[in-house]
């Protein structure tokens, strides 16, 4: 009887177990294969470094690699932060006042079809080669999803909710700080999740076109020395960092759902 | 002349209605594809009269709601309540509607006293009232918890409390529980009847259910749809305090059936 | 984009308003620019008067084509190979329970890899030519549109899959009688990421290749402080993505109004 169950057990949480490491394994076999493939056949560590090799390169760079962080990440934080702000700001004031909702919105919207990022080499010409051109593009491209979501999230509350207030006899003010600016928070946190990405492109690109420092630099230092292991390596820390910034929106969002008591 | 006679007819009305809508019409969209919403209503409530205005779906009850809420304003006519004008929404003025449109981040003792936030009255002087009327509700075991942990219930039982919290005179009520099951309905039907035994509020209730309207009222007003019109005025005549035993009753079955063939007088 | 498929689904909210304070507002700024320069505010070669990127763009018309026809067709065609091997994908996840399983916290891991920054390997593989932008272009834009379309293809109503299988429906019947025409929208607002970030990849490629196309122009032009030339070039990249972008909107109305019926309103 109880083997029965156990045996029983065993066969239904085997497929589960194997299910929850199916992308492990399928990750490590692409590993495998790869780090096999090019030794096998011998290729050009210059054109496709096997998977050790860039944990090598890791390992041997570390110092170079953790001291160029700081310029890149600085940078994409400062220009998230300011984009947010500003951001917030603005679509504050435009669910505020029609009047300067109706007279910018479409000139946004109708400005955020021109790819932005072709607006790169420009914000070098205009701010130079440090990094407030860097930390200006950033800004110029994170602060859209901001503006536009926030927007639609502040138009987006509940036309019930807005007549209780009118009911209340609530002031435009109130009604905005009190009911809308909060229930348009879910709408900002997935807007923030954008604009950090983006931010993080926004730093890259700057780097690319201009840099003397960063990881990004680095990545074009390694490519210029055909130094393939360096650059994914490099590429390797800006998922870091990318991932550090994203955790911590992903962590605010969590925050807020517990504060909307969705979650005990 | 003419005009000296409507003048004392308002006079007059003025003196026993507490809530008057005159001659009242709403079109939406004027112009070549309108509405017209509610045409030609005339309604009176004496001050602690319970009133229901009942009718299907889409006859212009809740619309007639609003502009008495100073939400919307008539196309013709007008909107007195306690003598004066209706222009925009007043303080003594409670609404509650079909939703109970609670704050998510808020606990129930915190989403009561919003309006006292919103009205920048003194917080102290009613957080223990608060208390008191979720306890009344049956509530004091979730003073912090939020609308999310709450069932559709109790979540109305907090808005009931938001509506009394800073003493309005009228309460006008827009299917509040029309979204709750049937049990759980009835249920808020008694914590209804037993709270305006205390308050003695002047009320209007819409509603499309008769036997919810027949309980409730003191008078049932039944509009007819498209526009909305009010074809009957029908005074109950149960003593209060009322519960729920008076829904078995043949006199109380009698009245209902008689509203429900107006209703379908109308198709 | 979708602001401006909303305005052209309530036109009724189009009042005289709404059309005159916007063009009034950007005739200020262009007001403001042109008497910025021509009081010296600024120098010519930060902000050169709106006259002279018209004159720049008259003058070099031909010129500009060029460089904008080989952008519009390498978005294109990236954003073709894209979509068609991200909707591929996205089947497959959603056919195949292993597959599903296995590939899909893979890709959810890979889209935090920034993809912009592996611009210079792709040189590396497909050299300094089309290839290398339309490969950039493809690797960027295809995490959006199969995470996307797998979520649209994923989340279909469970009463409606349990109304499948209790009609003893195939599992390809499911697939494209259900699943797809509710995963939709959701598929094409991951293609509509999905096209900015094509363009993103070919212009930046451009950059980095430096051989052809409006962002080599750009970044060009850029370089020799010709910032007329630049804003020159820039109006013609938005005329690419909104060639681009009209025709994705309008594949997408066809299919909704197609599928659903109601998107004609």
């Amino acid at each position: 009887m109880n083997l029965s169950i156990i045996s029983q057990a065993r066969r239904s949480s085997f497929p589960t177990l194997l299910f929850s490491l199916l992308p492990v394994l399928l990750f490590g076999t692409v590993l495998s294969f790869w780090e096999f493939v090019v030794w096998y056949t011998d290729y050009p560590k210059s054109i496709l470094p096997r998977p050790s090799a860039i944990a090598l390169a890791i390992f041997d760079n570390w110092d170079l690699l953790t001291s160029n962080i700081i310029p890149t990440a600085s940078v994409a934080l400062g220009g998230f932060l300011i984009a947010t702000l500003v951001g917030l700001t603005l679509s504050l004031l435009m669910a505020y006042s029609t009047w300067t909702k109706d007279a910018l919105y479409p000139n946004i919207v109708g400005f955020q079809i021109v790819p932005k990022i072709a607006w790169a080499p420009l914000f070098v010409l205009w701010l130079g080669i440090e990094f407030q051109s860097r930390l200006g593009f950033a800004v110029f491209i994170s602060i859209f999803p901001i503006i536009i979501s926030m927007t639609a999230g502040l138009k987006n509350t509940d036309p019930t909710l807005i007549r209780l207030c009118d009911s209340l006899t609530a002031t435009k003010l109130q009604t905005l700080f009190l009911v809308r600016f909060p229930f348009a928070l879910p709408y900002l946190i997935s807007a923030m999740k954008m604009s950090i990405t983006l931010a993080m492109i926004g730093v890259i690109v700057g780097e690319f076109i201009t840099s003397q420092e960063g990881l990004g630099f680095l990545i074009l230092v390694a490519f210029g020395k055909l130094e393939t292991d360096l650059m994914l390596a490099s590429v390797l820390f800006l998922c870091a960092v990318g991932l550090f910034f994203y955790s911590i929106i992903a962590f605010a969002s969590y925050r807020l759902e517990i504060w909307f008591g969705n979650k005990k | 002349m003419c005009d000296g006679l409507s003048m004392l007819d308002q006079a007059t009305s003025r003196s026993d209605a507490y809530v008057h809508a005159d001659g009242v019409q709403k079109i939406f969209n004027p112009g070549p594809k309108q509405t017209l919403a509610v045409d030609g209503i005339d309604c009176r409530v004496k001050e602690g009269e319970f009133v229901s205005l009942l009718g299907p779906s889409g006859c212009g009850k809740s619309t007639l709601l609003m502009m008495i809420a100073g939400l919307e304003t008539p196309t013709k006519g007008g909107v007195f309540v306690g003598g004066a004008p209706m222009q925009k929404p007043r303080e003594d003025i409670g609404l509650m509607f079909q939703d109970s449109t609670l704050l998510p981040w808020k606990s129930s003792i915190e989403n009561v006293m919003f309006p006292i936030r919103i009205l920048r009255r003194d917080r102290k002087e009613y957080e223990e009232k608060a208390k008191e009327l979720l306890k009344r509700v049956g509530l004091d075991q979730f003073l912090d918890k939020k609308p999310a942990q709450l069932s559709g219930g109790m979540r109305q039982r907090v808005a009931i409390c938001r509506a009394l919290i800073y003493d309005p005179d009228v309460l006008l009520m827009d299917e509040p529980f029309s979204a709750l099951d049937a049990i759980t309905r009835d249920e808020m039907n008694q914590v209804l009847m037993n709270l305006w035994q205390d308050f003695k509020k002047t009320g209007l209730f819409v509603t499309h259910s008769i036997r919810e309207a027949v309980f409730l009222s003191d008078r049932v007003l039944v509009m007819s749809a498209r526009p909305g019109t009010i074809i009957e005025d029908l005074e109950v005549p149960f003593p209060r305090p009322r519960d729920f035993s008076l829904v078995e009753t043949p006199e109380f079955n009698e009245i209902c059936g008689y509203l429900r063939g107006k209703i379908d007088a109308q198709h | 984009m979708d602001f401006i498929l909303n305005q052209l689904r309530n036109r009724a909210e189009l009042s005289p308003r709404r059309i005159i304070l916007p063009l009034l507002f950007l005739s200020c700024v262009i007001y403001l620019w042109q008497y910025a320069v021509d009081q010296k505010v600024v120098p010519v070669i930060i902000l050169p008067p709106p006259m002279d990127v018209v004159h720049v763009i008259t003058q070099n018309r031909d010129f500009m084509i060029g460089h904008a026809v080989s952008t519009l067709y390498e978005c294109f065609i990236a954003f073709l190979c894209a979509t068609l091997l991200g909707l591929s994908v996205s089947s497959l996840i959603t056919i195949s329970y292993i597959a599903r399983k296995a590939v899909y916290p893979n890709l959810v891991l890979f889209q935090l890899i920034p993809v912009i920054a592996l611009a210079p390997l792709f040189i590396l593989w497909f050299g300094v030519g089309t290839e290398a932008r339309v490969a950039y272009g493809i690797c960027l834009a295809i995490f959006p549109i199969v995470v996307s379309s797998s979520t649209g293809l994923l989340n279909t109503g469970d009463t409606y899959l349990k109304l499948c299988s209790s009609l003893t429906a195939s599992r390809w019947q499911t697939f494209s009688q259900v699943r797809l025409p509710f995963a939709l929208p959701l598929i094409f607002t991951g293609l509509r990421i999905g096209l900015t970030l094509t363009i993103i990849g070919v212009v930046v490629g451009e950059f980095v290749t430096a051989q052809q196309g409006i962002g080599y122009l750009i970044s060009f032009a850029a370089s020799g402080l010709e910032t007329a030339i630049a804003l020159a070039a820039i109006s013609f990249l938005l005329f690419v993505g909104l060639i681009l972008f009209t025709g994705l909107v309008v594949v997408e109305f066809t299919l909704l109004r197609m599928f659903s019926g109601q998107s004609g309103q």
